[in-house]
């Protein structure tokens, strides 16, 4: 579903960015990516989604390359950022409406689809409001229920399960496990490990824009440790 | 007075973006800094060569006595206009509010270093003006040793009484619109009334004296200029008297009326900061909403409805921005009370002004088109555009086609002003459509382009993008030069060249214009950071 392929992507005037990265998402996968802060996820999550631009290597989303045609690439795919600041001037439901919009997503399931993921995190009432109004939580929601609008292959959410209540939480993952059991995949970086390792059956561990470990949760992560052990362990031998 | 000097410090480390620019490493921010630095510096060149060659022309022809009048009042209007826009979101601006408001600090403080940075904002404008009207007179009139003193005394208090003024204003439009629930459609309509209520005010000069220009009524013109100025405006006579005649009284007048207006604006504002505050943060949600049928619309339906609700939404964006296409209709209004023939017919060549007006009407309407600084106010919302599968074509597309909406109602109603005033033939008629509609789109496009070269996507406030990033400033101007070249050759070749003349004018802009507009389609949206 997603391969990146020797990804490098470096910023002028700076050592951060990423380097020679190599991961591969399978269909049916629910990919962690984990890492410090300015270790490169939300990088490579930009690279992945053509926010940046990069100065080597391939991404290829469904088998499509995303420096050859983006916009197929980007039909395919819903991306979530960290700190979703979505269009403050329009109300929750224009914003629903103009995403379905440039997705073409047909008025009867557009009506379904918003229904569904409105009520279940409960900002059905307040879809007449201007995001401006949101808190960060429900514009979170927002953010996740316009990625779901057109039924994206692969979700990339950065980070997101910050800022949304335990509730929000469970239906997010639960959306998760469903998109990967109808053969999508779900790639998104984090820091709660434990929800990670619970979750996910991939991780890859991203160290100074390295990658330091990679593969299956059940394989990286061996009987009697956690995930936390390992990421630290991972970090910390880099280091040595 | 510590905390004054913190907060103050805080306020003006980014004035234009210098803050920024100073510890960038990135070299396209940079080197953006440094085209609006140029743009920046030119502006300031064209306007100080402006004011002293009228300065000078007024010295020479001796009537040396009306500059001090002249630049004082000019720097007043240009200080007011340049602070009424933006002294409300200055002053109340919601960027750091909670935090702030958190700490130990006193809101006098904090109003007064804010007051203090737009005082430094409007000391630069009326500085341009001022400075070197005061002084040219002080050189070639010698005012005397006082009169010199007040001159450069003057020139720090003048900018006093229109900050307050404009901060009057913002305090009236912020405490009104805080009431309403499109908070930003009132507060454009009442700028734009007010802008527009000031040029007409000021237009009432009385153009017959002017235009039958006697070289022996000079001293009799001179004082009804300067009469006029003074009441219209009552400063202007305490400061330039202050000035010509070292008129102590005047001085003091002037200076204490513009401390004492000063203090109690500040104190007005730091008793209702919090009220005021609290009411443009106040929220309308209403919570209610019940999911009915949702239409499905086309991508560039839905892009240019976007355009739209994201225009409607910034006070500060409409305002800059609807002055051109307003300015545009009243001034092919003026074309029934004002004969250009007339105006003109003392210069020493034959031009064709009537072929230049449907030019300069199409110049004026471009003029700070908000098409300049579109893709800036997407600000960091951009990452939503370039993640969704949009093509830049389509997307500037929609920018355009909101743009042309915009225009189209201005565009139509001078059309037919103009129409009706200058009673064209059937050619003329075809040229006066053809022309400002390839001007406009030659506009557009290149205020696109320009916007697409310098954008500027990380700010804390709208008025970084609609004032005072290159792009609005190029964007602000470009417009009217490009009329400005079109309309040279109208205006000078003979009436029998005039439809060839206009008709290689027209194929070159459409030439250009889908030059640049292709041009802008092959941008890659990920180089804009």
């Amino acid at each position: 579903m997603l391969k990146i392929q020797n990804l490098t992507k470096c910023y002028k005037g700076s050592d951060k960015g990423v380097h020679q990265l190599n991961i591969h998402i399978e269909k049916g996968d629910i990919y962690a990516f984990i890492g410090h802060n300015g270790a490169g996820k939300t990088t490579t999550l930009k690279c992945v989604t053509g926010i940046h631009a990069f100065d080597e290597g391939e991404i290829i989303i469904d088998g499509i390359n995303i420096s050859e045609n983006s916009l197929e690439c980007k039909r395919r795919f819903a991306y979530i950022p960290d700190n979703p600041d979505l269009y403050e001037y329009l109300t929750g439901i224009q914003y629903l409406n103009f995403v379905a919009d440039i997705f073409q997503v047909g008025s009867s399931e557009r009506k379904d689809r918003i229904e569904r993921y409105a009520d279940a995190f409960e900002i059905t009432e307040s879809l007449g409001d201007l995001i401006s109004t949101y808190s960060h939580g429900m514009k979170q929601k927002l953010a996740i229920i316009s990625a779901l609008v057109h039924e994206p292959k692969l979700l990339i959410l950065d980070e997101p399960f910050v800022g949304l209540d335990p509730k929000a939480a469970v239906i997010l993952k639960d959306i998760m496990r469903e998109i990967c059991g109808k053969k999508g995949a779900v790639f998104f970086s984090t820091h709660v490990l434990d929800v990670a390792e619970r979750l996910c059956n991939k991780v890859a561990i991203i160290k100074a824009g390295r990658l330091i470990a990679s593969g299956n949760m059940i394989d990286i992560v061996k009987e009697g440790q956690s995930l936390e052990d390992i990421f630290m362990e991972a970090v910390d031998d880099e280091a040595n | 007075m510590k905390q004054i000097r913190i907060l103050t410090k805080i306020e003006l480390a980014n004035i234009f973006s210098l803050n920024v620019l100073r510890y960038t490493k990135d070299r396209k921010v940079r080197n953006t800094g440094i085209a609006l630095g140029i743009t920046i510096g030119v502006l300031v060149l064209m306007a100080i060569s402006y004011v002293g060659v009228m300065s000078y022309g007024y010295i020479k022809i001796g009537l040396g006595d009306i500059v001090p009048a002249y630049v004082v009042f000019l720097s007043s209007i240009l200080t007011l206009l340049f602070c009424a826009v933006k002294a409300g979101k200055i002053i109340f601006k919601e960027s750091c509010y909670d935090i702030l408001s958190s700490m130990p600090i006193k809101t006098s403080s904090l109003v007064i270093s804010r007051y203090i940075r737009l005082y430094i904002e409007g000391l630069m404008v009326a500085g341009i003006v001022m400075i070197p009207g005061v002084t040219l007179y002080g050189v070639f009139e010698k005012p005397g040793l006082l009169g010199i003193i007040f001159g450069l005394l003057v020139v720090v208090i003048v900018p006093i009484i229109p900050i307050t003024l404009s901060v009057l204003f913002g305090l009236v439009i912020t405490g009104i619109s805080s009431r309403m629930k499109n908070k930003a459609l009132f507060e454009s309509i009442f700028v734009v009334a007010i802008v527009v209520a000031i040029f007409i005010a000021t237009s009432l000069v009385p153009t017959e004296e002017l235009n039958n220009f006697d070289m022996q009524a000079m001293g009799e013109l001179a004082s009804k200029l300067i009469d006029m100025l003074y009441k219209i405006y009552p400063p202007t006579a305490w400061f330039s008297k202050a000035i010509c005649e070292g008129d102590v009284v005047g001085f003091v007048i002037g200076t204490s009326i513009s401390l004492i207006l000063f203090a109690l604006v500040i104190i007005l504002t730091a008793s209702n900061f919090e009220k005021i505050n609290r009411g443009i943060h106040r929220n309308f949600a209403k919570h209610n909403y019940k999911l009915g049928e949702l239409e499905r619309k086309s991508i560039m339906k839905a892009l240019v409805l976007r355009e739209t609700k994201r225009y409607f939404s910034s006070g500060i964006y409409v305002t800059n921005t609807i002055i051109g296409p307003v300015m545009a209709v009243i001034f092919a209004v003026s074309l029934f009370f004002v004969d250009m023939n007339d105006a003109i017919k003392d210069l020493p060549i034959d031009i064709n002004i009537n072929a230049a007006i449907p030019v300069l009407f199409a110049g004026i309407l471009g003029m700070n088109s908000p098409i300049a600084t579109s893709i800036s106010m997407e600000g960091k919302e951009l990452w939503i555009i370039r993640t969704l599968p949009i093509s830049v074509r389509e997307y500037l597309k929609g920018k355009l086609r909101f743009n042309i909406g915009l225009i189209a109602p201005f565009f139509l109603v001078g059309e037919i002003i103009m129409v009706i005033a200058l009673k064209p033939s059937v050619l003329e008629l075809l040229w006066m459509i053809a022309l400002p509609v390839a001007i406009i789109l030659f506009i557009l496009v290149v205020g696109l382009a320009v916007n697409l070269k310098f954008p500027k996507l990380k700010w804390d406030s709208e008025v970084e993008v609609v004032k005072q990033s290159a792009s609005g400033m190029i964007g602000g101007l470009g417009g009217f030069l490009i009329a400005l070249v079109t309309a040279v050759p109208l205006i000078l070749v003979p009436g029998s060249y005039f439809g060839l003349v206009a008709c290689v004018e027209f194929i070159v802009l459409v030439v250009l214009t889908v030059i640049v507009y292709e041009k802008n389609n092959r941008v890659d949206m990920k180089m804009l950071e």
